[in-house]
């Protein structure tokens, strides 16, 4: 780590500039394409940044202005992100399958004449929407896959603009170094949208200073260098992967992969064996009920090996949280457990190498956050959002407890307000929504403290966050519920995919579950229930069962945590399918958005509430019957 | 992309097929132009399948002549047909079930391979730069099919459209100018049906590649289709248009039925 005292006045492009210098031949990227992994150096990286700025330059791109780029995790993309910043232009990163009206209130609001978009599926999205967004002039593609017979008037391929940008460069020579030492700490370097899960998507404007020092904190705190492998699958446009991957990649010097394509990460995951690894909660929860459901479904000795020795870590882990130590014959058992069981098994998945490993976004399921840590990783909870820089605590490696997230890393610092909202202040928090004057405003008060929206509770030294402020219900005994915490508990089961509860202003609270397709299938074909697809499995009365004894154990739980207080859920239902980003029931970051879900399902939840023991519901013209169960 | 290219692929002239006493083809003639999509429709024992066969050399016609870009046979051997360009794949999944998806597409790159059955056993000379170059072909095909999870699996354990798919992609590993494929998309979901169709009509477009396929989701046909031929106990009875077939009362009563 080369930053210290400098962070203050580092930017993205001279960060550049130094591993280009500093680590000229070690790998940048790395990207896997027709089966082989292909490296691109810190020096090669640097000439196509170059090659790309400049190429924008020529078409007209000046300082200042925003450039958008659409797609998913390819260094070309990210390429394009430093391009922009070498030139003093701000990158909107946006979602891979942003279309429509989401897509072309972004492209408004940042008034984007240039976007680069990764293949026809982005282009088409962007050409849907062109007529609405008067502004767009240029876009850029990088795959040719389908391109032929478009009309290339306003379309330009990646090559082309590099081209041009040979070019312009060898006209102009001294032009680039020039933008890049005008570039001051301060100035924009990212417009990153929020999930808009709770409102409006809006436009968070990071400056350099933001996600450098928030990165470099990060880095310092985990030991991060040069050495280290990053694997980017999470969204491009998510503020946590622009932040654990092309920040801390562009800090540090290590090398940022990128996967073959989504459905291979895991594979790919195995042959990069990254070093640092952020994911949040439901990719952790994916891993879990794959490898209990491999292993359910493996030899019986199999079975009681592995669940022998995970009983053994549980117990070291529980008394090492405890602050007592493990008796030499436990700490044997353990022993003999990593290498025959536990070690294997990471390897399988691409985890072996992992040094760091980190979650947040989300509250992480117990029983997901332990199994992890059983299995001896040391998996820690953070905390952040995108007005933040997306970290603003991380757990300390010597106290990570269940429920908390941690302490502030290095520059920033939380307090909470007297309705125990969190408040942050420090190097990471933004500069403003862009072009929003009077919420920016609103959220960043007059000593720079930015509010949340997210009850915190500060116990033992450490934070924890409760729910969202705006999220917090209260059932007609005035008795305060918080959903969030409820569902994280759901989802601990193999078996439930997604929930979400409801109960505000009513008398109980009451749940909508969805399967985990996967896990209800093993176990349906092990307990003979036959079953079609996913609806036939949702409806199946032994299913329902199955899904009750989860929610009774749920319930169990609730009544025993005593800091936050939930009441137990009294009925639930089985949706028919599982909720997606498409209908707007989750945001890219697959989050719940509350306010679609009740407006879409109202007319079940009222049947959740009266006496009716089944309920049905059309959807898209089809008409479906749910079971109601009571517990 | 009809109408773009007048250019003959395919010219089938009077023919006719008979096992036996039974005629399974009678004097059919039909044309199929360069970077169409041809559908062959008709009920079950139309003579289709035995159609396709007839292109490909697994059966060898009685009477009439086969022009394949321009050069005229009265037989043609399959593997002939092979090297000509033309690829296809059967309606029962005829892939090597022993074998993984890369291996079977690879398969498919035989007749590209010039290296000796000596140089191959001995890993000597040519084979080395050859497997490179025929594996980052196969790579490619792969990449285009969206294959990349299950490079490394045994067809055997994949779903039946994931197989349909590999078929393909082991069709076009032979980079063929005419693909034949005999009802690619029988028994498969909705899901696949759109998957499989998109990719026909992608490797069409960007390869130029001339389809002639048998399908029974009219749906489908109509849909990708330039133009469809529609046979009836051996004959032929409407060549045209999609909107033309739909208009066509010949067809009409072979589909719905009426008394023979």
């Amino acid at each position: 780590m080369q930053t210290g005292s400098a962070v203050e006045t580092q930017t993205f492009p001279k960060l550049l500039l130094r591993n280009a210098s500093q680590y000229s031949s070690k790998s940048a990227n790395r990207i896997k394409d027709l089966g082989i992994w292909h490296n691109t150096s810190w020096q090669q990286q640097l000439e196509q940044v170059r090659a790309f700025a400049c190429g924008l330059a020529a078409k007209g791109v000046v300082r200042g202005q925003n450039v958008a780029v659409i797609g998913n995790n390819i260094p070309r993309l990210y390429w394009a992100v430093s391009a922009a910043q070498c030139l003093g232009c701000v990158p909107v990163p946006i979602h891979a399958d942003a279309r429509g009206k989401e897509l072309s209130a972004i492209l408004q609001e940042t008034d984007i004449h240039i976007a680069v978009a990764q293949d026809q599926q982005q282009v088409d999205a962007l050409l849907a929407v062109k007529e609405s967004c008067p502004g767009l002039k240029e876009i850029v593609f990088l795959s040719n896959r389908g391109m032929g017979e478009y009309d290339r008037q306003h379309l330009l391929s990646y090559r082309d603009i590099q081209q041009l940008g040979s070019q312009f460069d060898a006209d102009h020579p001294g032009f680039f170094d020039e933008v890049v030492n005008t570039i001051k700490a301060d100035d924009p370097a990212i417009i990153l949208y929020t999930s808009g899960a709770t409102g409006p998507a809006r436009g968070v404007v990071l400056s350099h200073q933001n996600l450098i020092s928030t990165a470099s904190s990060v880095a310092n705190q985990e030991g991060l260098s040069s050495q280290d492998e990053i694997l980017a699958f999470l969204p491009l446009a998510w503020a946590s992967n622009i932040l654990f991957t092309y920040a801390i990649s562009m800090v540090t010097g290590c090398c940022l992969n990128c996967p073959e394509s989504s459905d291979t990460i895991f594979n790919d995951m195995r042959e990069i064996g990254p070093t640092f690894l952020f994911a949040p909660p439901h990719i952790y929860k994916y891993l879990v009920t794959m490898i209990n459901t491999r292993i359910d479904s493996s030899r019986a000795l199999d079975n009681v090996i592995f669940h022998y020795f995970s009983n053994v870590a549980i117990r070291v882990g529980n008394k090492r949280t405890e602050g007592k130590s493990a008796s030499l014959v436990e700490r044997l058992q353990l022993l003999i457990g990593q290498v025959l069981v536990f070690e294997p098994l990471k390897n399988v998945y691409g985890l072996s190498k992992v040094r760091v490993a980190l979650t947040g976004g989300h509250p992480i399921s117990p029983d997901v956050f332990g199994f992890f840590r059983t299995i001896g990783m040391d998996l820690r909870q953070t905390y952040g959002l995108t007005e933040a820089s997306a970290c603003v605590t991380i757990q300390p490696k010597d106290h990570v407890k269940q429920n908390t997230v941690g302490k502030p890393i290095a520059g920033m610092e939380y307090k909470l307000d007297g309705d125990g909202q969190v408040l942050i202040r420090g190097a990471g928090v933004m500069q403003g929504y862009y072009n929003n004057g009077h919420v920016s405003a609103d959220a960043l008060d007059s000593e720079g403290w930015l509010s949340s929206g997210d009850l915190g509770l500060v116990a033992d030294n450490s934070l924890r966050i409760v729910d969202r402020q705006n999220d917090v219900g209260m059932l007609d005994n005035e008795q305060h519920f918080y959903p969030s915490r409820i569902e994280s508990r759901l989802k601990s089961s193999a078996y439930i995919h997604e929930a979400i509860v409801f109960g505000d202003r009513r008398d109980a609270v009451v749940a909508f579950i969805t399967i985990d397709r996967d896990a209800v299938s093993v176990w349906a074909d092990s307990n003979n229930v036959r079953y079609t697809g996913y609806a036939s499995l949702a409806a199946n009365e032994s299913v329902n069962a199955l899904i009750k004894a989860q929610v009774s154990k749920v319930n169990d739980e609730l009544a025993k945590v005593a800091e936050v207080k939930n009441p137990r859920i009294s009925r639930f239902l089985i949706l028919h399918r599982q909720l997606d980003e498409q209908s707007g029931e989750l945001t890219h970051t697959r989050k719940l958005r509350r306010e679609v879900i009740y407006k879409e399902y109202a007319p079940l939840i009222e049947a959740l509430y009266s006496a009716q023991k089944t309920a049905s519901f059309t959807d898209n013209n089809d008409q479906h019957d749910y079971i109601l169960c009571r517990l | 992309m009809a109408g773009k290219e007048r250019e003959s692929a395919l010219k089938l002239e009077n023919i006719s097929l008979s096992f036996g006493g039974v005629k399974a083809i009678s004097n059919i003639s039909f044309e199929v132009l360069k970077g169409e999509v041809c559908a062959v429709i008709g009920p079950n024992g139309a003579g289709k399948s035995s159609m396709l066969n007839v292109i490909n050399g697994i059966y060898l016609p009685q009477e009439g002549t086969i022009t394949f870009q321009g050069i005229s046979r009265k037989k043609v051997k399959t593997r002939d047909a092979a090297i000509q360009g033309i690829a296809r794949t059967f309606q029962n999944i005829g892939l090597f079930k022993g074998m993984t998806v890369l291996d079977n597409l690879l398969c498919g790159r035989n007749l590209q391979m010039k290296s000796t059955f000596f140089e191959q056993a001995f890993w000597f000379g040519r084979p080395r730069k050859e497997e490179l170059y025929h594996r980052e072909k196969v790579e490619e095909i792969i990449k285009f099919l969206q294959l990349e999870t299950i490079r490394y699996t045994g067809v055997s354990s994949l779903p039946y459209g994931m197989q349909k798919r590999v078929e393909l992609g082991r069709a076009l590993a032979s980079e063929p100018k005419m693909l034949l494929l005999d009802e690619p998309m029988a028994g498969m979901n909705l899901e696949e049906k759109l998957d499989l169709s998109c990719y026909m009509l992608e490797v069409n477009r960007e390869f130029g590649t001339t389809i002639v396929l048998i399908e029974h989701d009219m749906g489908v046909v109509m849909d990708i289709s330039d133009h469809v031929i529609v046979m009836d106990y051996g004959r032929k009875i409407g060549d045209g248009t999609p909107a033309e077939i739909m208009n066509n009362q010949e067809v009409m009563d072979a589909y719905l039925g009426v008394a023979h």
